[in-house]
């Protein structure tokens, strides 16, 4: 199913298999400093999503004219246009929120994920599979940080997008909303996905009665 | 035919000239929602600093306006019908993460300067500590206090020392100031 | 004045450390911290290209972009400048200091996509440094981005010998270190 060239296989690969954050570990910075809360998640997964999705479109559509010994610093002109137009609509349109994601939007354009699909596939392929890759690879960026954002709010704050999610009594661990904490939750969090690949792999070989490792 | 390098240039030209005319475009058209953003909420706080004023003017070449790295940036004198009852300050400093910038309101009135409340516009502090400069516990404390002002009538916040300090000393400075020069206008 | 600068030195190598605190430059962080040299390596070109982009994009920022009006450019002409510099110190490397570039040269392509570098010249503009603050700044940024690869490259060269539970092993108990270490460094929070 991973291997699969079809619209939908692409698309879920960048979502699951291949998930930027929680498997690949690509785009570590904004992980790592917008996740205190899951609406920041959000708009900057939201804002991620945007600037990719343009810029494969747009790098896809025109590759045949792009020259191969100076690909990079045009592929980095047209991200970085796309990031400061993000970073303008935001300001006019989600000014709190633009004011608390601060310098991370600009920082969009060092996003290994970007570059990294453009390079390895937008430039290569039409204008629609680029367009089912920038989203699968968006959408799993945005699913990563919901998923961490929302722990550490939830332990951090004691709520999740501002609903309080446990009991009156609860004493939330500030730490987590702090920069300690978004390491250790990550960490915690690609240690269990490990955990639960490890034990199918078990599992699948008890069913094949085969042998690993 | 066209050598490779100026091939390449050319390339790299028209990319960077498409991107230069989008971006203008872009910022004209945001602009002025972006400055309609910032005057709303200049003008909700410049309320609730200073609650009594009806209208408020910037004072362009006020001389308590500084361009050193901290201090007054702005003055809005705040009116009630056509006198100047007040004003608010627009501070700026460096707190514990970054740039912080206070809007300080101050009623002057018989030769006497009181301040009526303050408002944190910006600040890179740390949430959940630093952050914390912005709660009504804390702000609420200089609500009342004649000039001149002096530290020990102020508390800080626990764990947000260094945040909370800067903070009163950013107050300080400028109501102190703001009395000794008589009011300004 | 010299009081100032050690301040804001001291301030971006220890107590906002660029990747404990700061969050910027982590995919380095994670990615060369396993071996001590690679560490340094990286450490030095690191500090090398931010001292050099600080500088370039606060003449950039004050002389072309702000007195004209700009601003709309700043982040496409900031990270082709540090993706120019990046390039030409490169090319100048290889041919006049190969020593130099034996030493950290394979790092230089890695560092255009450094959050780090950029946030540093993002954040030297916002905060409206002067020249020499500038320099400072850029040095201080880098010396604490040394600082966190050395001192995670020795627990991790250590960690290589541990007995760990599986699912732990690399980048889970790497961030979890990483995490331990953001604390550790949270400690200098009140020094300034």
């Amino acid at each position: 199913m991973a291997d699969d060239d079809s619209l939908f296989g692409t698309f879920i690969r960048g979502c699951w298999v291949q998930n930027p954050v929680l498997r690949l570990l690509l785009g570590m910075c904004p992980t790592l400093a917008v996740t205190n809360t899951a609406v920041n998640g959000l708009v900057m997964g939201g804002a991620t999503l945007f600037v990719l999705v343009c810029s494969a479109m747009l790098i896809s559509l025109f590759r045949r004219f792009i020259p191969a010994k100076v690909r990079i610093p045009i592929f980095i002109v047209v991200v970085a246009t796309f990031v400061t137009i993000a970073d303008y609509m935001l300001a006019a349109f989600i000014p709190e929120i633009h004011k608390i994601l601060g310098i991370f939007v600009p920082l969009i354009v060092v996003n290994c994920i970007i570059l990294g699909r453009i390079e390895a596939f937008a430039s290569k392929n039409g204008v629609v599979q680029s367009l089912a890759d920038a989203l699968g690879s968006g959408l799993g960026f945005t699913l990563g940080l919901l998923v961490l954002a929302s722990i550490r709010e939830a332990l951090g704050f004691g709520t999740i997008f501002g609903y309080a999610v446990f009991w009156a009594g609860f004493k939330p661990m500030l730490v987590m909303v702090l920069p300690p904490g978004a390491f250790l939750t990550l960490g915690f969090l690609i240690g269990f996905m490990n955990w639960y690949d490890q034990r199918q792999a078990k599992l699948a070989c008890v069913e094949c009665g085969g042998e690993c490792e | 035919m066209v050598s490779e390098t100026v091939q390449l240039t050319a390339a790299l030209v028209v990319v960077c000239l498409l991107s230069g005319l989008s971006l203008a475009m872009v910022y004209d058209t945001t602009k002025p929602y972006i400055d309609e953003n910032q005057r709303m909420a200049l003008e909700i706080a410049q309320k609730e600093v200073f609650p009594s004023g009806e209208r408020f003017d910037e004072l362009a070449d006020h001389p308590l306006i500084s361009t050193e790295k901290e201090g007054v940036r702005s003055v809005y004198a705040g009116y009630i019908g056509d006198a100047v009852a007040g004003y608010a300050l627009k501070v700026e400093g460096i707190g514990f993460g970054g740039s912080m910038k206070l809007l300080v309101g101050v009623e002057v009135k018989d030769g006497k300067a009181t301040v009526t409340g303050i408002k944190v516009l910006e600040h890179l502090e740390t949430p959940g500590l630093g952050e914390r400069i912005n709660e009504d516990f804390f702000k609420g404390q200089f609500a009342g206090k004649e000039a001149p002002l002096r530290t020990n009538q102020f508390d800080t916040i626990t764990g947000a020392t260094i945040s909370s300090s800067k903070v009163v000393q950013m107050v300080i400075e400028s109501v102190n100031t703001l009395h000794t020069q008589g009011g300004g206008m | 004045m010299i009081r100032d600068l050690f301040i804001l030195f001291f301030g971006a190598a220890v107590v906002n450390n660029f990747v404990l605190y700061r969050f910027l430059g982590i995919c380095p962080f994670l990615g060369v911290s396993k071996k001590t040299e690679s560490a340094a390596g990286m450490g030095a070109a690191v500090t090398f290209v931010m001292t050099l982009a600080n500088l370039a994009t606060w003449l950039v920022y004050n002389y072309v972009l702000e007195p004209n009006g700009l601003l709309f450019l700043q982040i496409v002409s900031y990270i082709l400048i540090i993706a120019t510099l990046v390039q030409l110190i490169e090319m100048y490397m290889k041919k006049y200091q190969q020593v130099l570039f034996k030493a950290f040269g394979i790092y230089l392509p890695l560092i255009t996509t450094n959050c780090a570098i950029l946030g540093l010249t993002l954040i030297n503009t916002i905060d409206g440094n002067d020249l020499i603050s500038t320099v400072v700044f850029a040095l201080g940024g880098g010396a604490g981005f040394t600082l966190a690869l050395l001192i995670m490259s020795g627990i991790r060269e250590r960690l290589e010998l541990a007995d760990l539970p599986k699912p732990l092993e690399g980048a889970p108990i790497a961030l979890i270190t990483a995490g331990i270490l953001a604390m550790a460094f949270g400690g200098f929070g009140g020094m300034l």
